[in-house]
């Protein structure tokens, strides 16, 4: 058992810890499961044959059948639950609370060995046997409260972060609208100056005065508002908070750092069938690279489009950048980078995400000097 | 041949259209001719579903009307999957991407100085002669990916290799400048490959001819773009034998 564990841990080291309290939560659910049985048993057994011994080979072998078909029919079942566990933890778990939940866990274990130690030396009757029961399944319960809970408030805090953070972010949207707004009422202003002056050229029919005056003056004022506004107001088609507030904050940062910025929401954007907090982590970091690749070349720019059709989702991403000849396919894997090693976390984890979902195909592709990306999330399976 | 439509509501503009290009023709010698020009996209409608060659279509996007641009070229494409769309547009709020993935727009021309005008409808229709007589000589073979009611087609000669993903259900495809994803099992597309595909191990298959380098001994397949692909001892082989043929 303990070589295989071992085994188990080296192989999958990234989550060592995580594999490291499944193996034991395992073993100690096993040792519980073999205690309650075994008194299950005995109890039943106990009244019709008092003298039958629960050591004796033939009982041993129909006991021991019988338990490894019960654990059959759990395991699966307890596996899926665990399986949806981790899935839900894998969104970010610190590894303080990790090394603590392990920690209980080797208690609990070095707890149950002991005892199992003392029992083997003392030898078993059916007092021993139920002490140890009612011991191991009080253990049992208050280690798994414990860790459940803590588990579930860290899932909470997240969640209450997450929304923190979209709330500041969706802040930040907000005072770029009124920024927006506040400079077209001072175009209205301008407006009618110009109007006004245009028309006292006009009076006087003073027409290379006009043409001097257009082309000095309105034209860059016409070129500024067509470049600033960028058609950040796109984005009030896209009716997921989180995922506006994370949109709209990246591209509007790329906005700052005098890129060139396109957006295009044309559809209204409402449920989108992948989980809120994947779709805008993975988002975020295809926006984060973006703007990152196109801030090194000469002319930045990046077109963003989320396109809603009958049957899927698509999000568009394209950016320009600079060829270094990198294969895409190496840039997805850990800590390969083009900004050194220990970086290249962001792709990783984006690919990772994806690969959750059956329904959401991502479709790279290098078109000119542009990186397109494109995130297609169907809206069913067939 | 390939025939030219125009739709575009205002008048002047569609004669204006309508003379560049038919200019452009002549100059390069093209291997078109103006079929339609009007201002009712109903009209065009009707025309293309008797017509017998494959169409490039000039669109204005706003044509006032109970259809717009979009709708329109979204028709066409129902009427002929295989047909050149541009844009020609004055909006400055114009979505390119969003025009892009859901018809395929071949390329925009925005409405500003005439000359620009004039060179880019140059540009497009040679760029379509080109795709059109690259199309039309297709010897290459191509392997087709359905996503819904769209299909992406890639020469086999740019595919590099195709892997599983990390998720049971998907297929990566590796093409020279694209990465795909898409839903299937590498044991179908085995089958429908040609002679130049080998399935070096159970969740590869390779472009014999994108191959650079083999290392027999590490087992490992370079590919010509710097992507390596792993072999299985028990496909070494066959791999060896193939190649070597």
């Amino acid at each position: 058992m303990i070589i295989s564990a071992c085994a188990y841990i080296a192989l999958i080291d990234s989550h060592w810890l995580i594999n490291a309290c499944t193996i034991i939560a395992a073993y100690l659910f096993c040792v519980l499961l073999d205690n309650m049985y075994s008194i299950a048993v005995d109890t039943l057994i106990h009244p019709i044959y008092p003298t039958a011994d629960l050591q004796s080979s033939l009982i041993y072998l129909i006991y021991m059948i019988s338990y490894t078909v019960l654990l059959a029919c759990i395991c699966p079942v307890l596996g899926q639950l665990l399986h949806l566990l981790i899935d839900k933890m894998y969104t970010g778990f610190s590894k303080q609370l990790l090394l603590l939940i392990a920690t209980n866990l080797f208690a609990c274990l070095f707890v149950f060995l002991f005892n199992i130690i003392i029992g083997e030396y003392i030898g078993y009757n059916r007092k021993i046997v139920i002490f140890n029961c009612v011991l191991f399944t009080c253990y049992f319960i208050i280690s798994t409260i414990l860790i459940v809970n803590i588990i579930k408030t860290h899932i909470e805090k997240t969640d209450m972060d997450m929304r923190q953070d979209s709330y500041n972010k969706l802040q930040e949207y907000t005072n770029q609208i009124e920024s927006m707004y506040s400079s077209l009422r001072s175009f209205k202003h301008d407006y009618s100056n110009i109007m006004l002056s245009m028309s006292g050229y006009f009076e006087t029919n003073d027409m290379d005065g006009l043409k001097e005056y257009f082309e000095s003056e309105i034209l860059p004022l016409s070129k500024s508002i067509m470049k600033n506004t960028a058609h950040v107001n796109q984005l009030m088609n896209i009716k997921t908070t989180e995922l506006k507030s994370i949109i709209s904050s990246k591209l509007l940062y790329a906005i700052e750092v005098n890129i060139n910025v396109s957006i295009e929401v044309a559809d209204e954007i409402t449920d989108i069938p992948m989980d809120t907090l994947d779709l805008t982590r993975v988002i975020g970091i295809f926006l984060d690279n973006a703007i990152e690749a196109a801030l090194e070349t000469e002319k930045p720019s990046i077109n963003f489009a989320l396109i809603h059709l009958d049957t899927e989702y698509i999000f568009i991403i394209s950016n320009s950048f600079f060829d270094k000849g990198i294969p895409y396919a190496s840039w997805a894997k850990p800590n390969v980078s083009t900004k050194g090693i220990n970086r290249g976390v962001g792709l990783y984890n984006a690919h990772e995400i994806i690969a959750k979902y059956n329904s959401v195909f991502l479709d790279t592709e290098i078109q000119g000097g542009n990186f397109v990306q494109r995130l297609r999330i169907t809206k069913s399976h067939a | 041949m390939i025939d030219v439509y125009i739709c575009e509501d205002n008048q002047k503009q569609l004669n204006l259209l309508k003379k560049y290009i038919s200019n452009s023709i002549m100059i390069e010698g093209l291997d078109m001719k103006i079929a339609l020009a009007t201002s009712d996209p109903h009209d065009l409608l009707k025309e293309i579903l008797t017509a017998e060659n494959i169409g490039l279509f000039f669109l204005d996007i706003d044509l006032k009307s109970d259809v717009n641009g979009l709708t329109l070229a979204q028709r066409i494409r129902q009427v002929q999957p295989r047909c050149f769309i541009i844009f020609i547009t004055s909006h400055s709020e114009m979505s390119f991407l969003t025009f892009q993935y859901k018809v395929e727009a071949l390329d925009f021309i925005i409405k500003d100085t005439p000359e620009h005008i004039k060179s880019k409808i140059h540009e497009c229709l040679l760029d379509v002669e080109n795709k059109y007589t690259s199309l039309s000589n297709a010897i290459n073979r191509t392997f087709i990916i359905n996503q819904n009611d769209r299909c992406i087609t890639i020469d086999y000669s740019d595919i590099i290799f195709f892997e599983t993903s990390g998720n049971i259900h998907k297929i990566l495809l590796h093409a020279k400048k694209r990465i795909i994803e898409f839903t299937g099992q590498l044991k179908a597309i085995e089958k429908q490959l040609d002679y130049r595909f080998y399935r070096c191990h159970r969740s590869y298959i390779i472009n014999k001819d994108n191959i650079f380098e083999v290392d027999f001994n590490k087992l490992v397949v370079y590919m010509n773009n710097g992507e390596s692909c792993p072999v299985s001892v028990r496909l070494k082989k066959g791999l060896k034998k193939t190649i070597q043929n």
